[in-house]
């Protein structure tokens, strides 16, 4: 990716003008999919770019790159987002930024890591405060969440930051730099890396109606528990 | 006066990347989304030095000390903008320049230590990044179309970010209001977002961005539709007929 980026590449499009799909994406996926498959021959996967592959009770939830409108359009918020999920459980996650060369990393019951050091969620407890990421973008996701999120936030004037890789603010969101995150226009490549990321950083994670994340869930909510609870609360 | 400027940014910018990552010392300045650290107070100190060094006759307008010396040759200076991404480790924020001369901004500067990118402009000379030239793309449809609109919740009156929450989700629109204004006006003359709406903002926030987007083939404009000045207290920039598509939008009637 790193290597494609800012070169002039052919952009196609899958669902509309939004959705765009560049030669590196799918050479990502290549990439990864050989590797995985060459190691675990017998694994599942499940990726952006190919589906599901093979369906098995161990497998790999991959997005070769989330954030292609922004590397498509040389912005440099951009990243590869892996999970594995054996038992219907998630028990690693990778997500790497390739231009700010940060990887977060997670294994299930241990501490999130970011480039070797441990990192934490914020402890911002007052939500007039919050510094908060969201995914809430064009026409991804239930129109209905989208308004009440808008509202939410109008209300208790909070601060949005909107990096377009929604995969990207959630392992921001586990290292502490945004203090929360509401997300919701995602896939199951989107988020299930970030929700094992947040966990290991300290964080709460549920679904956008306060129900437990699931790796299928399309929406995510995350931060520190005392200021979770006081997000959906005001969500509902 | 290319190069002093070029020097002075990429000195400012240097101050920055070494700061970054390391442990701040805040100060709030009117509430907690208003702040100041060590660095940003740093890189305003060496900007001005610089330039009283070399230009004794010249103003400077300051974010963090307001405007000194004279007034119809000056800079502007925003030393970090972003401030709040970068005290929390957050990778996007610049530092900025301006230079006015009777009323017209001449030069500017918008400057991203951490990936090395360099925005510049001369009026009537078009617009660089790293030295290329750059503009804006031409996007011609608000649907689905990437644009920061509004951020900065507690400083926009609710009437102004209703109705600009009301249009991004009418139009489904990519919100990508990354906290650096400055910074997102130089995107926008390179065709990476569409446009850029921003307001209640100081004037270093907009100055210099402002004539990067317009010499890369932007309309600049404050929110009501006046072209923009070095001291409009708003900012709105797209291409030529996006702009004018989105001003309809704000402004039915008209």
């Amino acid at each position: 990716m790193r290597e494609g980026f800012g070169k002039n590449s052919k952009v196609k499009f899958k669902q509309g003008t939004w959705d765009p799909v560049t030669k590196y994406d799918l050479a990502s996926n290549k990439f990864l999919v050989e590797r995985i498959r060459k190691q675990f021959p017998r694994h599942g996967l499940l990726t952006e770019e190919s589906g599901e592959i093979k369906k098995a009770r161990s497998f790999w939830i991959i997005d070769p790159m989330d954030g292609t409108r922004s590397f498509s359009r040389g912005i440099q918020f951009f990243c590869v987002n892996i999970s594995f999920v054996h038992n219907d459980e998630i028990l690693y996650a990778a997500t790497y930024g390739p231009m700010q060369d940060e990887l977060f990393f997670a294994a299930k019951g241990k501490r999130t890591i970011l480039n070797g050091r441990v990192v934490s969620v914020s402890r911002e407890q007052n939500l007039k405060f919050a510094y908060s990421t969201q995914d809430c973008n064009g026409s991804a996701g239930r129109q209905k969440d989208r308004r009440i999120l808008k509202e939410f936030t109008l209300k208790h004037k909070i601060w949005d930051v909107n990096i377009p890789s929604g995969a990207l603010t959630l392992a921001y969101t586990s290292a502490g730099r945004f203090d929360f995150a509401a997300n919701i226009s995602g896939y199951p490549w989107d988020y299930a890396a970030g929700y094992l990321l947040i966990k290991g950083a300290g964080g709460k994670v549920s679904d956008f109606e306060g129900g437990p994340y699931h790796w299928k869930s399309k929406t995510i909510v995350a931060a520190n528990p005392v200021l979770h609870k006081k997000i959906i609360r005001g969500l509902r | 006066m290319e190069a002093f400027i070029k020097n002075l940014a990429k000195g400012a910018g240097a101050i920055l990347r070494e700061g970054f990552g390391k442990k701040l010392k805040i100060k709030e300045k009117n509430g907690f989304w208003d702040i100041t650290t060590q660095y940003d107070l740093a890189v305003e100190k060496f900007v001005a030095r610089k330039i009283r060094s070399r230009f004794p006759n010249h103003g400077i307008l300051g974010e963090e000390t307001g405007h000194k010396g004279d007034k119809n040759q000056f800079w502007i200076v925003d030393p970090l903008d972003g401030t709040r991404n970068f005290s929390r480790n957050i990778p996007f924020f610049c530092t900025m320049l301006a230079f006015v001369k009777h009323g017209r901004i001449e030069h500017s500067v918008v400057y991203d230590p951490i990936h090395d990118e360099y925005f510049s402009a001369s009026k009537g000379k078009g617009a660089t990044l790293n030295g290329k030239l750059i503009r804006v793309n031409s996007i011609d449809k608000i649907e689905s179309s990437l644009a920061s609109m509004v951020w900065g919740g507690n400083r926009l009156p609710p009437a102004v970010s209703r109705k600009l929450v009301r249009i991004t989700l009418d139009f489904e629109i990519w919100d990508t209001s990354l906290a650096s204004g400055g910074l997102l006006l130089a995107w926008t003359g390179a065709g990476r977002i569409d446009f850029v709406m921003n307001t209640y903002g100081a004037i270093w926030d907009y100055a210099p961005g402002a004539l990067i987007a317009e010499e890369a083939g932007a309309r600049v404009t404050d929110m009501s539709g006046k072209p923009y000045r070095w001291n409009s207290e708003s900012i709105f920039a797209a291409n030529p007929v996006l702009h004018s598509k989105v001003m309809k939008q704000l402004y039915p009637k008209k």
